[in-house]
């Protein structure tokens, strides 16, 4: 195609953009032209448009501040979706980096357990896996993070005093623990309508509150990690020998022996 | 040796049930109301006649009549604290029927009745509302710490 072909070619392509420049060019013109009027003919120098930028900087905090948090939260309020929208891809992108993150650590550490793939210790999981019925994936990972007890509680059924309590470190008032778990767990009842059925357990964060009825008491068990069915046989065990072992009178008021019990059957754990 | 006594504190909303515990416990007060949602557990230790004694306070979250709170609130309790607003008669016009519905699951649970924000009315008027009350009455104020402490060791006393 010849040079003027393609002159007449862009003439009829870009004819809309065209009239839209010329616009734009007029009306640039114009404002070029009211600017120098305002001026007055003269010129800005460099020295003096740095002061009125610096205390543009200094005023505008104050007085635009307000207005703009005003704003944003106006158009937050009122134009949630869009801001969700707007949002979505930047917390989107740091939540899917963090998970990543986690996966990449999850990820390490299984590698290493499987590493031992062809050792005695893997052989052992497998057999552990076949004889308790639990995938051996499974255990893997629960051998990565092993559930743990963080506290133990003994609580009077019904008035929710405390009878005895092992704590791997004391954070909170035991007594106020044992009170509300008590009230949590009379709420549920009530709520549900269902005496007969009792909340046996609580998730928090990473922690996990296992729950067990036995009339006049009943046991509060805080864990850390991952319960795997053959950590949640053998608590389940060692929660059924105590039971077993220990007599709460009413009335009684010395507690010691409780504990000593407590200590004597969860250490092992 | 310890020993640990369940006490619930109930009456109407907005009587002063929390302030009072605030304090009892922390010897706070805060002129802000936050209502109390289901209940919220607390403990004091007092010494009253050379036993130390674990109160375990169940503030109980208001109701305009006891019927509304839930029983198993009141399992195992060994002593209450009924409060009523000396500045609202609707908050003990019908103490009687809640003081009954009450030792209907606690018979001879010991109680005290707490008249407070005694502060806002007058000597005249705290005597007018005694004569309308037909219980024994203490009157506190939590927000000027008067008599709050003595309410609390009064009811442990009779429950030791």
């Amino acid at each position: 195609m010849s040079r003027g072909g393609i002159h007449t070619l862009k003439e009829i392509l870009f004819e809309e953009e065209k009239e839209k420049y010329q616009t734009l060019s007029t009306q640039l013109s114009a404002l070029q032209g009211q600017m120098q009027t305002a001026l007055n003919g003269r010129e800005l120098p460099d020295s003096e448009l740095q002061q009125i930028v610096e205390k543009i900087s200094i005023i505008m905090p104050d007085k635009m501040g307000p207005v703009i948090t005003e704003t944003l939260k106006v158009q937050i309020r009122e134009q949630k979706d869009e801001v969700v929208q707007t949002l979505y891809p930047i917390i989107g992108q740091m939540i899917k980096k963090f998970i990543q993150r986690e996966i990449q650590v999850l990820t390490e550490k299984i590698d290493y357990q499987l590493e031992k793939a062809f050792s005695w210790e893997f052989l052992l999981v497998r057999i552990k896996a076949f004889f308790t019925g639990t995938s051996t994936a499974d255990l893997v990972l629960k051998a990565s993070d092993p559930a743990k007890i963080e506290e133990i509680f003994l609580i009077e059924e019904g008035s929710g005093l405390l009878l005895a309590s092992y704590s791997r470190n004391k954070t909170i008032d035991q007594d106020m623990i044992a009170g509300m778990l008590t009230a949590i767990r009379a709420f549920v009842e009530d709520a549900f309508s269902s005496s007969d059925q009792k909340l046996e357990t609580i998730s928090y964060d990473l922690f996990k509150i296992y729950v067990q009825s036995f009339g006049k008491f009943y046991i509060a068990v805080v864990l850390s990690g991952g319960m795997d069915t053959a950590f949640k046989n053998r608590l389940d065990d060692t929660i059924l020998k105590f039971v077993k072992d220990i007599s709460i009178k009413a009335d009684d008021e010395d507690h010691a022996q409780y504990l000593k019990l407590l200590n004597q059957y969860f250490n092992k754990l | 040796m310890e020993i640990s006594k369940k006490v619930i504190l109930t009456g109407h909303f907005g009587v002063g049930k929390t302030s009072l515990v605030q304090q009892f416990v922390k010897q706070k007060f805060s002129e802000s109301y936050l209502t109390t949602i289901g209940v919220k557990v607390d403990k004091k230790q007092v010494d009253v006649d050379g036993a130390k004694v674990n109160l375990i306070l169940w503030d109980l979250a208001g109701e305009s009549s006891a019927i509304k709170v839930p029983k198993s609130y009141l399992l195992g309790t060994q002593g209450i604290i009924y409060v009523f607003d000396v500045s609202r008669e609707e908050t003990f016009a019908y103490l009687d029927d809640d003081l009954l519905e009450l030792k209907k699951s606690m018979l001879e649970v010991p109680h005290v009745i707490l008249g407070n924000k005694s502060d806002l009315m007058n000597e005249e008027d705290l005597a007018s509302i005694k004569s309308k009350v037909p219980h024994e009455v203490a009157f506190t104020s939590a927000k000027e710490n008067t008599n709050v402490e003595e309410a609390f060791l009064n009811l442990t006393k009779m429950m030791l």
